[in-house]
């Protein structure tokens, strides 16, 4: 009997135990440091963004349309070791997050990575540390590479 | 028969100075079953020593004995491989079967829904969607840029990254 209760219990344990984003698991360990400051936008204000029909851009709507949530953490202080903790967040999550993109030269450290579920891309971090300043972008969502692809060239069609 | 001598030979008898040949005498008198009433008290005792005399260990006594102090012969087994790790095997195939129910169970939960977020203890910085907006193109903008010079940064000779460059320098 016992046996089949902690079979029971181990098979629905995921149930009890819902997964925090970067941003949430970084302030964990920050919650109470003052010299970072954070931005929540919850899956409720995205709803409202995309209810918006004036002053906005149709193609950065459409990619928001793929977005749940978002945080942002931005600190101008101690960068460097705000960027080394974001670091190690990562490598302490393993298996978590796939490095997608990084730089690294002498004016900025950055990372993009991302959470992988089911196949889909549910959460897009880029974390940097460049001028002194690190800043944190987390999203969370239903993306896939061509989500990806489109923000990539998204400052180009901007530009011109 | 003179019963004063057997009188006599048990006085000594119970003061213990008989030797062992008076004493085989008596045993021998009391092994008949003719004698006055007045010896039948201690006929038991002596018929008692004259049986026990006969009574030995047997000559299985020794087996016996030997058998219940000796450890018991064990025979060696020859242990396959598999014999040997058949109970990590177990172990794994719980394990495996634990995992795949869950992972099984979990799919069919999750089936429309692939966001595992608890998004309730998310609390609004803005009030205002325009302001929301705002912060949410100027991310993405932030973060498209970042994709630009990481890709820049991996692919420095690609025609595209010269395109984009002169694109967004005009």
């Amino acid at each position: 009997m016992r046996h089949v209760l902690f079979i029971y219990f181990v098979t629905f344990s995921f149930l009890f135990v819902s997964a925090q984003d970067f941003v949430s698991r970084f302030m964990a360990s920050h919650h109470s440091d003052s010299k970072l400051t954070c931005i929540t936008i919850s899956p409720k204000m995205m709803n409202e963004i995309l209810e918006l029909n004036e002053n906005v851009d149709t193609t950065i709507l459409g990619m928001i349309s793929n977005l749940k949530s978002m945080q942002m953490l931005s600190s101008n202080v101690a960068a460097v070791r705000y960027y080394n903790d974001a670091l190690s967040l990562v490598n302490k999550s393993v298996g978590v997050y796939e490095p997608y993109f990084s730089i690294n030269n002498t004016y900025e450290n950055g990372q993009i990575m991302i959470r992988k579920r089911f196949g889909a891309i549910v959460e897009l971090i880029m974390f940097s540390c460049k001028s002194r300043r690190f800043f944190v972008i987390n999203f969370t969502g239903s993306m896939n590479i061509e989500f990806i692809n489109r923000l990539s060239v998204l400052l180009h069609q901007k530009c011109s | 028969m003179d019963y004063d001598y057997i009188d006599r030979l048990l006085e000594r008898y119970w003061k213990c100075e008989t030797s062992l040949k008076e004493e085989s005498e008596l045993r021998t008198f009391f092994s008949k079953s003719d004698m006055p009433k007045r010896f039948l008290p201690y006929k038991d005792l002596f018929v008692y020593q004259q049986i026990q005399k006969t009574v030995g260990l047997g000559s299985d006594f020794d087996v016996r004995v030997l058998s219940k102090i000796e450890p018991p012969v064990v025979k060696a087994k020859r242990l396959t491989m598999f014999v040997r790790i058949k109970p990590f095997l177990r172990a794994a195939a719980a394990v495996a079967l634990i995992v795949l129910c869950g992972n099984i169970t979990e799919r069919s939960y999750f089936a429309d829904d692939k966001l595992d977020y608890n998004y309730k203890d998310y609390k609004d910085t803005f009030h205002d969607p325009e302001v929301a907006y705002k912060k949410v193109s100027s991310a993405l903008m932030m973060l498209s840029e970042e994709i630009k010079k990481s890709k820049s940064q991996h692919f420095p000779d690609s025609l595209y990254q010269n395109d984009l460059d002169s694109v967004c320098t005009k």
